[in-house]
């Protein structure tokens, strides 16, 4: 079971139909080992703090990084995101409408109108 | 902040308090040092500027993202004006960024070294980014006028007035940053030393041609090229398009903090208020604060007053509602029954909006 902090879950999870579009391109990038997708937040973007999401093979830097595995793939935080990141849902949103990846943050107060920005 | 005395103050008789510096306020005349920057070469210290040097791989990156104008390409030597804005599109800074290659330097309004420092700092979390605050230990010196490019033996070539560009260059034996960047239509370059040869570079280029240009004068340059300041007409308060500052924001370079905001108010056409050049029918008795009025009803502020008045015109700045701010209109002057302000031009220090 997640560990929880007022309601909170103390992790970074990833759904299955994020997981599954993770290993579409890793595939397309001939990722076959480790699929994992990193994420961090940079300063930046409409609000002020921004996504950055990179698919990777390369294993984890635990000194610098934590990782969650779900659904077959490796979701890796910078421990300097992870503060920005904790408690986040990474989501696909597909169709015509669709935003392609998408961060449910629970620690944005703010976000702007195409999604990949936000503010704490 | 204790007042801090300018180094270079030799025939200065009177002196002003700016920016926590205590800088001559003449040399000469006024009428001849305004003549000097503005048709030859006049020298003044600029040493409360502040100065900043970025060291790190991310420094345009991070500036990119989190400014108005593209600085992510800038080579070595090339530099642009950009606005550090908040996420509701007002402005922090305006700031000269100057690429050196293996760092980057950023010129800031005086006394807003630690607000520069402390908004990258907030957004520097994976960066390789360290800004560190080199005012105190250089002096710059501003060479201004269309003999300037001559005396420092450069060519003149007009440069865009959002860019700067700097290259090394030795002035009386010490070496000296020369970075261009224009001062609204006219030629300006800051001229960055050590504080120890910064006597021999004054006199140097003083033995050349030079003028000595006290404070007031500067800041009757700075009022009659339309240049707005940090504090009277910069801050908080305003957001770049109002200051108009539309030539140093980059609309397809994606996104910065502040950048749906200032989109927004560009494609809506929801800029409330403009910044605009003022001439007045009086040469004194205006000041800062005054409101301008149509058929009584206040419709702007003056910002800023020129010191004393040039060819017989007293010149300003001003916020005007963008419904008033007609080039060619004339407005009244709520503290002078007899007076009034005409809009001269939109105050675009920087250029136009950008194709």
């Amino acid at each position: 079971m997640p560990v929880t902090q007022n309601g909170v879950q103390m992790t970074v999870a990833i759904s299955e139909k994020a997981a599954e579009k993770i290993k579409y391109f890793a595939q397309k990038d001939g990722i076959e080992e480790n699929v994992g997708v990193r994420v961090a937040v940079k300063g930046g973007g409409c609000s002020g703090l921004t996504y950055d999401l990179k698919i990777t093979g390369d294993l984890v830097d635990t000194d610098t990084e934590k990782v969650v595995e779900q659904h077959g793939v490796k979701v890796i935080v910078e421990k300097k995101s992870y503060i920005y990141l904790v408690g986040t849902e990474l989501d696909f949103s597909d169709g015509l409408n669709g935003k392609g990846f998408v961060f449910e943050n629970p620690n944005a107060k703010k976000a702007c109108g195409c999604g990949t920005s936000f503010s704490v | 902040m204790a007042l801090q005395e300018s180094p270079l103050q030799t025939g200065a008789e009177i002196f002003v308090e700016r920016h926590g510096f205590r800088l001559p306020a003449v040399y000469s005349d006024f009428s001849s040092e305004y003549a000097a920057a503005t048709t030859g070469a006049g020298i003044h210290d600029a040493s409360y500027m502040g100065r900043l040097k970025a060291t790190g791989e991310d420094g345009l990156d991070l500036l990119n993202r989190m400014s108005t104008n593209k600085v992510i390409d800038l080579a070595a030597g090339e530099g642009a004006v950009t606005v550090l804005t908040t996420d509701r599109g007002r402005i922090i800074d305006v700031l000269g960024v100057v690429n050196q290659g293996d760092h980057v330097i950023l010129l800031t309004s005086p006394g807003r070294q630690q607000a520069v420092i402390d908004w990258l700092d907030k957004y520097t979390i994976m960066e390789d980014l360290v800004v560190e605050d080199v005012t105190a230990e250089t002096t710059m010196l501003a060479l201004v006028g269309p003999e300037a490019a001559g005396l420092l033996g450069q060519d003149s070539a007009h440069i865009p007035q959002d860019s700067l560009t700097s290259r090394s260059i030795e002035l009386a034996g010490s070496e000296v940053l020369a970075v261009e960047q224009p001062l609204g239509s006219l030629s300006r370059y800051w001229l960055i030393s050590t504080p120890d040869a910064a006597a021999g570079i004054w006199q140097h280029l003083i033995d050349r041609g030079a003028t000595p240009v006290g404070a007031t004068a500067m800041d009757a340059v700075r009022v009659n090229f339309g240049v707005p300041e940090y504090g009277p007409e910069l801050g908080e308060p305003y957001n770049p398009l109002e200051a108009g500052l539309i030539g140093s924001v980059d609309f397809t370079k994606g996104c910065y903090i502040g950048q749906e905001v200032v989109a927004r108010l560009d494609s809506y056409k929801k800029v409330q208020k403009y910044l605009v050049c003022l001439s007045f029918s009086v040469e004194e008795g205006v000041s800062p604060g005054d409101e301008l009025l149509v058929e009584g009803r206040p419709v702007g502020t003056i910002t800023s007053v020129a010191p004393e008045a040039t060819c017989g015109v007293l010149k300003g700045l001003g916020y005007v509602k963008a419904a008033s701010a007609i080039p060619g209109a004339r407005l009244d002057i709520s503290s002078l029954e007899n007076a009034s302000a005409e809009i001269l031009a939109f105050a675009q220090p920087y250029g136009p909006a950008k194709d």
